[in-house]
C-alpha cells in the first residue's frame, strides 16, 4: 500500500492541512497529514490507532492537489476507511441510511417508476422531519428530483445506425434516474458532430458512494462490471466519454489506487466529454456552428475531482468557445456536499459552512447561470443559492444551431 | 563541600546502571545513581532496540543464548509497555543454503529457544516483506524493546523506593581511603561517599577504573545502524547465517531500524560516534535482501553506538570477543576493595547483570534480601495497550507509557506538539516533572519527539516553546539552538531523495535561509498569436506567481503549472490566494498539475506535456520559463549518487559526490541549496551545453552565481 500512496515522500510541510476544507470548520477533525501520512505510520504497528474521526474527510483531493510530494494523502485516508475502519462501521438505522444513500442504482430503479409520488413525497415538510428523525437524513437537504422515464429507456428509442464512427457514452446515475435532459443533450451534440453514440454493454453505478459508506468490496464488483464493458468498448475503437467528473475520477482514479482495480489498459480511453470535444475541435477535426442569438452570462465552479485530474481546463476552454458566453471563472472552493456526506443529519452544518465561501461568491455575481461538471455540486449550488446550474455540455448544447 | 552517604552509588545511567539501581533500591540499599548526561548516553541509546530471544546466539554461544531467552520472558512480563511483542524471523536466502537452519534449529532448542521451521510460502503470508526468494525461515521468540522507556522504567521504581539520582553530573574521580574506594568526586564539586561503588559506564568505565589502580582491557566496537521511516516488516527479521553485517531488520515503534556493522574504533573517538555514508551504503545494501522493499524506503537517520567489551584476546574485529556479562569484583581482582564493575552484556540481558552486580554488593554489605526484580512488575507494566476507543491524542502515549498515562494530564495538555509521533503538551510536562529534562535531545529520550519522519523539521520551535514555557528558565531560541544540529548529525549520512528533501525543508523553517544576491535580468517576451499561450511558467511558487503577475500585466497570454502549494505560504496568507488572484486576472492556472516532459526542435522548446493534460494537450507557447524551486518542490531531484533536473534534463551545478551536498553543520552554509540549473546571461537554461533560446529560468532553480529572471515588481 506503501507504493502506491508514497507515504514515504510525506515531509510533514502541512501544506495539505492548509488546504483542506473541513479542518477549517470542525475541530475535531485532525486534518489530512494527521489522517494521512502520521496515522498510518501509527496504524501500521497497531490497528487500534484508527482514528474513527476519519469519517469526516470529504474525499475532496485537495489535499493531493496541494502536496508538492505528491503523496496520495486522500487516497490513504479512503483505505484507512476500508481497512481499518470497520470497528466504527455504522450499525442500525444510520447504517440502514448509509446504505440507502449508497445503493443508487437500486433506489433509483425502484423510485422512477413512481417518480411523480416519490418527489412529491420528498419534499414535504412531515416526510423530512420523519427522516431526519429515523434515519438521520438531514430536513433542510433537497433530494433531486427522479425522472418517470429513464436515460437508457429514452435511448432505446433512438437510432443510431446512420452513423460509421460511435463514442460510447457512460450515463451515470445522475442522469439515468434523475436528469435525463443532460444526456440527451449530449447525444445531440455527438450526433450534430457526426458521431453516433453507443452504452456500454452493462453499466453499473461508478461506486463511489458506496466506497465513501464503508461498501468497498460491492463497489469492487460493480466497478469490474464497469471495467469489463469498458474494455469491450475500447476494444472496438470507441472513447468512453462521460458527463459525471465524480463518476470519470472514481473510474480512472480510485478503481486502482483505492479499490486495487486494475486499469491500465482503458484508463486512457475513459475521459470527460468535455476533454474530447475540445480536443477534437482545437485540432481542426470538428466544427460546430453556434446560434448567432445565444447570449449566456456563466460563473464557472470547478468541482473539487475535476481539479483533482486538472481536467477543468478542457470545460472552461469549450465554454470559452461559444460566442455569446460572458464567462467568469470563481475561486475554487468545495461546495462542501461531498456526494452523501452532505446530506447526513450529523454532517449537515458541516456542509454548509463549507460551501458559504462559494455560496456568497456565487451570488455576489447576480443574474449568472452556474456551470459544474459535477452533480453533487449542482444539488448543493441550486439548494444553497437557488441559482440555476448547467453542464458545461448542456450550455454547449443550448449554444449549437439547431 | 557538601558530603552524602549512600550504601551503594552505582555509576552510570544506561539501562545496566538504572537495573542495578532499580535491584538495589528494591532490595532496600539507600542507592544512589550518578550519570554525566540524562540517560542512555552510550550503548542504551543507540542500538537495535532487539530483545533478543537468543537464537543469534545458541550456535556459538550457549549460555549467552540461554541467559537471553529466559531474560526475553521476564521482560515480556514485567515491561510490557516497553516490549512489544513481534516475534521474529530466520530467513534463508537460496545461497545461504539450509544446512546452517538445521544445525539452528537443533541448538535453539538445546538453549530452551522455541525454534519453529515455517514453509517459506507460509511466512511470506505471516510476513509479506520479508524477500520473495527465501528458501526457509525459522520463527523464534524475537520482540522489539525501547531501551529509552526501559531505563525510565526502572529509574522510576527505583527513586519511588528511596532512591536518589544524580543526573547532568558527571564522576571527576573515585575517592580512595588507602586501597578502598569509599565514594566519588562529582563535577560538580561535591564529593559523596558510599560503602560501595558499582561501576556501570559502559566503554567509559576503564577509564574510571583505571585512575583507581584497576585495569580492565576493554574494546570500543562501533556499531552503526539506519531508521526506515515507517514499519516495513512487523517482525524483527533475521539472515540465518553466520552473524554478518546488517542482518537484521527490527520493528522499533512507528519505524524499522536496520543493522548493524561491527568495527575495532580507538577509543578517543567514542564520544563522537557518527554513521559514516558509506557505513549506510552498506547497511542498504545488505539490508534489500532481507526486505527488498528498503530499496525505495525513505531513511530518516543513521546513527551509531559503541559496544563496551571486555577483551579476553585482544584481536579480531568484536564479533568473538565476550559480549558475556564480565563482572568484576576489584577487591578479589586488584586489591581494592569497595569497588565493583558490570559491564559487557547486552541490552537484553541488563536485568540479569543488574542482579549479579546487586548479589555481589549485598554479599559485601552483609544484606540478605532478596533479588525481586524478575517478578516485580515495573512502573508502566501494570496498564494496558491503546483502543480502539481511546481518544486519539492519548492512544500514543499510551502505547509508550502504559499504565503511566494515569499521570498525565490530558484536559489540560490535550494539543498534540510533534504530530509525527502524536507527542502532547500532557506527555512532555509528564516528562519535565518526571525525568528532569532540560532541553530539546533530553525530551526526546523521554518521549519521541523529534524520532518521527520530519525529524523535527516542523516542530521544532513549536517545542521549544512549550519546553520553555515549562521550565522557565531557558528560552526557546536557547533550546533550538544546539537541537536542530544534533538532529542535522543524524541526517547527513543518509541525505539523498526525499531526506535531502526533508533537509531543504529543516533548513527553510528553522534557520535564517536567504538567497545570497543572485543576478537578475528583466524578462521581456512579446505576444505571439499564432500560438495559444505567450509564456508558459512551470512552477507557481514565489518567483512563478510573481513573474506571471508581471507578465500578466503586461497584456501577455500565460499559463502557470503549479504543483502543489508554494512553500512560501506563510501562515497569515491564506493559500492558493496568489494563484486565485491570477486565475480571476484571466491567468490559466493548472494547479496540481507537473509539468513532465518538453520537446524541443532546433534548440528551441516547441511545447510542454504535463502529468493531469497528457501528451494530447501539450501545451505550446512562444517562451517558458523554468520555476520549479529545489529540492522540496521537486524542481531539482536526486538519488543515492546524482542530482538531475527532472523536466528537461538542463544542466546543473552539482557534482556527483553525495558527500559534497551538504555541511555537517546545520548553521554552516550547505552546498545543496546553492545548486539548480546553469543559466546564460539573458538567464536562459543551459542544456547539454547550450543555451535553450526560448527556455528562461526564474527563482531558487537557478543555480548560484547564475542569472535569473527578475522577480520584482518593477
Amino acid at each position: 500500500m506503501q507504493e502506491i500512496t508514497k507515504l514515504e515522500s510525506c515531509l510533514k510541510c502541512n501544506l495539505c492541512t492548509l488546504a483542506c476544507p473541513m479542518m477549517e470548520v470542525n475541530p475535531d477533525y485532525p486534518g489530512p497529514k494527521k489522517a494521512g501520512p502520521d496515522g498510518e505510520r501509527y496504524r501500521l504497528k497497531d490497528p487500534a490507532f484508527y482514528d474513527y474521526a476519519l469519517k469526516y474527510c470529504l474525499n475532496c483531493k485537495r489535499c493531493e492537489v496541494a502536496c508538492p510530494s505528491d503523496v496520495h494523502v486522500g487516497d490513504m485516508i479512503q483505505l484507512a476507511r476500508i481497512n481499518y475502519g470497520s470497528q466504527g462501521k455504522r450499525r442500525g438505522m444510520k447504517g440502514l441510511r448509509d446504505w440507502t444513500l449508497a445503493s443508487t442504482d437500486l433506489v433509483g430503479s425502484l423510485s422512477t417508476p413512481f417518480a411523480p409520488i416519490v418527489n412529491g413525497v420528498l419534499k414535504t415538510k412531515p416526510v423530512k422531519a420523519l427522516m431526519h428523525s429515523t434515519i438521520a437524513v438531514d430536513k433542510h437537504r433537497t433530494f433531486p428530483a427522479y425522472t418517470h422515464q429513464k436515460f437508457v429507456k429514452w435511448f432505446r428509442g433512438q437510432d443510431q445506425s446512420g452513423f460509421d464512427r460511435f463514442v460510447t457514452y457512460f450515463h451515470g446515475c445522475y442522469v439515468n434516474y434523475n436528469y435525463p435532459e443532460l444526456g440527451k443533450d449530449f447525444v445531440r451534440i455527438m450526433n450534430a458532430a457526426g458521431y453516433g453514440v453507443h452504452l456500454l454493454e452493462k453499466e453499473k453505478c461508478c461506486g463511489v458512494a458506496l466506497m465513501s459508506n464503508g461498501f468497498a468490496s460491492q463497489a469492487r464488483k460493480q466497478g469490474e462490471i464497469n471495467l469489463a464493458s469498458i474494455r469491450k468498448a475500447a476494444a472496438a475503437g470507441e472513447p468512453v466519454l462521460t458527463t459525471s467528473s465524480t463518476c470519470t475520477f472514481t473510474m480512472r482514479d480510485e478503481y486502482p489506487h483505492v479499490l486495487g482495480l486494475e486499469n491500465s489498459d482503458v484508463r486512457d480511453s475513459l475521459m470527460l466529454a468535455t476533454r474530447w470535444l475540445y480536443g477534437k475541435i482545437s485540432s481542426g477535426e470538428l466544427r460546430f456552428k453556434f446560434r448567432k442569438d445565444f447570449k449566456m452570462k456563466v460563473v464557472y465552479h470547478t468541482s473539487c475531482h475535476i481539479q483533482k485530474m486538472g481536467w477543468q481546463f478542457y470545460s472552461i476552454e469549450l465554454l470559452k468557445m461559444i460566442p455569446g458566453v460572458e464567462l467568469t471563472v470563481l475561486d475554487q472552493n468545495c461546495c462542501g456536499i461531498a456526494g452523501t456526506f452532505g446530506f447526513k443529519k450529523e454532517n449537515y452544518p458541516f456542509s454548509q459552512a463549507i460551501g458559504s465561501k462559494l455560496f456568497d461568491d456565487i451570488l455576489a455575481i447576480p443574474d449568472a447561470i452556474v456551470s459544474t461538471d459535477c452533480e453533487t455540486c449542482k444539488w448543493q449550488i441550486e439548494m444553497s443559492t437557488g441559482r440555476t446550474v448547467l453542464n458545461p455540455i448542456e450550455i454547449f448544447a443550448k449554444a449549437l444551431e439547431a | 563541600m557538601s558530603v552524602k552517604e549512600y550504601n551503594v552509588i552505582i555509576v552510570g545511567g544506561g539501562v545496566t546502571g538504572a537495573a542495578t539501581a532499580r535491584d538495589c533500591a528494591l532490595r532496600g540499599l539507600r542507592t544512589l545513581l550518578v550519570e554525566r548526561g540524562d540517560i542512555c548516553d552510550g550503548a542504551s541509546g543507540r542500538n537495535h532496540g532487539l530483545l533478543h530471544s537468543g537464537a543469534r546466539y545458541a550456535v556459538t554461544d550457549r549460555e549467552g543464548a540461554m541467559e537471553c531467552i529466559i531474560e526475553n520472558r521476564i521482560l515480556r512480563k514485567i515491561a510490557s509497555n516497553c516490549v512489544e511483542q513481534t516475534e521474529g524471523l530466520f530467513i534463508s536466502l537460496p545461497e545461504d543454503g539450509l544446512d546452517y537452519q538445521a544445525n539452528f534449529i537443533s541448538k535453539c532448542r538445546e538453549a530452551g529457544i522455541n525454534a519453529e521451521a515455517m514453509d517459506p510460502k507460509e511466512a511470506l503470508r505471516l510476513e509479506p516483506a520479508v524477500n520473495p526468494s527465501i528458501i526457509g525461515a525459522v520463527k523464534v521468540p524475537d520482540a522489539s524493546v525501547d531501551p529509552f522507556r526501559l531505563v525510565d522504567a526502572n529509574i522510576l521504581d527505583a527513586t519511588r523506593h528511596g532512591a536518589d539520582v544524580l543526573k547532568f553530573t558527571a564522576v571527576t574521580s573515585l575517592v580512595k581511603d588507602g586501597s578502598r574506594v569509599v565514594g566519588v568526586k562529582t563535577s560538580s564539586g561535591e564529593t559523596i561517599h558510599a560503602d560501595m561503588v558499582v561501576l556501570a559506564a559502559g566503554i567509559w568505565t576503564a577509564d574510571i577504573a583505571r585512575e583507581a589502580g584497576a585495569h580492565i582491557e576493554m574494546m570500543p566496537s562501533k556499531g552503526s545502524l539506519i531508521i526506515f521511516g515507517h514499519r516495513v516488516a512487523n517482525m524483527v527479521i533475521n539472515r540465518c547465517r553466520k552473524p554478518a553485517n546488517a542482518d537484521i531488520l527490527v520493528p522499533g515503534d512507528v519505524v524499522s531500524v536496520l543493522g548493524t556493522t561491527s568495527d575495532k574504533v580507538p577509543m578517543d573517538t567514542i564520544d563522537d560516534m557518527r554513521c559514516t555514508p558509506d557505513e549506510a551504503d552498506l547497511l542498504l545494501k545488505e539490508g534489500i535482501q532481507l526486505v527488498p522493499a528498503l530499496a525505495n524506503t525513505r531513511i530518516i537517520r543513521a546513527y551509531a553506538g559503541v559496544r563496551p567489551l571486555v577483551v579476553a584476546d585482544p584481536s579480531g574485529d568484536g564479533r568473538n570477543v565476550s559480549r558475556g556479562i564480565v563482572l568484576l569484583d576489584h577487591e578479589e581482582r586488584d586489591g581494592i576493595a569497595g569497588l565493583i564493575t558490570i559491564t559487557g552484556g547486552k541490552l537484553t540481558t541488563a536485568r540479569l547483570m543488574a542482579e549479579m552486580a546487586t548479589d555481589l554488593v549485598c554479599s559485601k554489605l552483609g544484606v540478605s534480601a532478596k533479588c525481586e526484580t524478575a517478578v516485580r512488575k515495573l512502573p508502566g507494566s501494570e496498564g494496558r495497550k491503546p483502543e480502539y476507543g481511546d481518544p486519539s491524542f492519548q492512544k500514543a502515549a499510551i502505547g509508550r507509557h502504559g499504565g503511566e498515562v494515569s499521570k498525565m494530564n490530558f484536559a489540560e495538555g490535550s494539543e498534540v506538539i510533534c504530530e509525527c509521533e502524536s507527542v502532547t503538551k500532557a506527555e512532555i510536562i509528564y516528562a519535565v516533572e518526571n525525568f528532569g529534562v532540560r532541553n530539546l535531545p533530553d525530551l526526546r529520550r523521554h518521549t519521541r519527539v523529534g524520532m518521527g519522519t520530519c525529524q523535527s523539521s516542523l516542530c521544532a520551535k513549536k517545542v521549544a516553546a512549550v519546553l520553555a514555557e515549562i521550565l522557565k528558565d531557558v528560552t526557546a531560541e536557547e533550546l533550538v539552538a544546539g537541537y536542530m544540529n544534533e538532529r542535522w548529525k543524524g541526517i547527513t549520512p543518509v541525505m539523498w531523495g526525499n531526506t535531502l528533501r526533508e533537509a531543504e525543508y529543516m533548513i527553510r523553517a528553522n534557520s535564517e535561509f536567504a538567497v545570497a544576491g543572485r543576478h537578475t535580468v528583466k524578462p521581456e517576451f512579446s505576444r505571439d498569436e499564432k500560438l495559444p499561450f505567450d509564456v508558459v511558467i512551470i512552477g507557481g511558487g514565489w518567483a512563478g506567481c510573481s513573474v506571471a503577475e508581471k507578465l500578466s500585466d503586461a497584456g501577455l497570454r500565460v499559463c502557470v503549472v503549479s504543483e502543489g502549494l508554494s512553500l512560501a505560504v506563510s501562515g497569515a496568507e491564506k493559500p492558493y490566494a496568489r494563484l486565485a488572484a491570477l486565475q480571476r486576472k484571466g491567468v490559466t492556472v493548472l494547479r496540481g498539475d507537473r509539468a513532465v516532459a518538453g520537446i524541443f526542435e532546433d534548440g528551441r522548446l516547441v511545447s510542454l506535456t504535463t502529468r493531469n493534460l497528457g501528451a494530447e494537450t501539450p501545451l505550446r507557447a512562444a517562451n517558458y520559463i523554468l520555476a520549479s524551486g529545489k529540492f522540496f518542490s521537486c524542481g531539482l531531484c536526486s538519488d543515492r549518487d546524482h542530482i538531475w533536473e527532472p523536466v528537461f534534463g538542463a544542466d546543473l551545478n552539482a557534482p556527483l559526490v553525495r558527500t559534497e551536498w551538504y555541511s555537517p553543520e546545520f548553521g554552516a552554509p550547505q552546498p545543496f541549496m546553492a545548486y539548480g540549473v546553469l543559466t546564460d546571461d539573458s538567464a536562459r537554461v543551459m542544456k547539454g551545453g547550450k543555451a535553450v533560446a526560448n527556455l528562461y529560468a526564474a527563482g531558487d532553480i537557478v543555480a548560484d552565481g547564475c542569472v535569473s529572471l527578475s522577480t520584482d515588481k518593477s
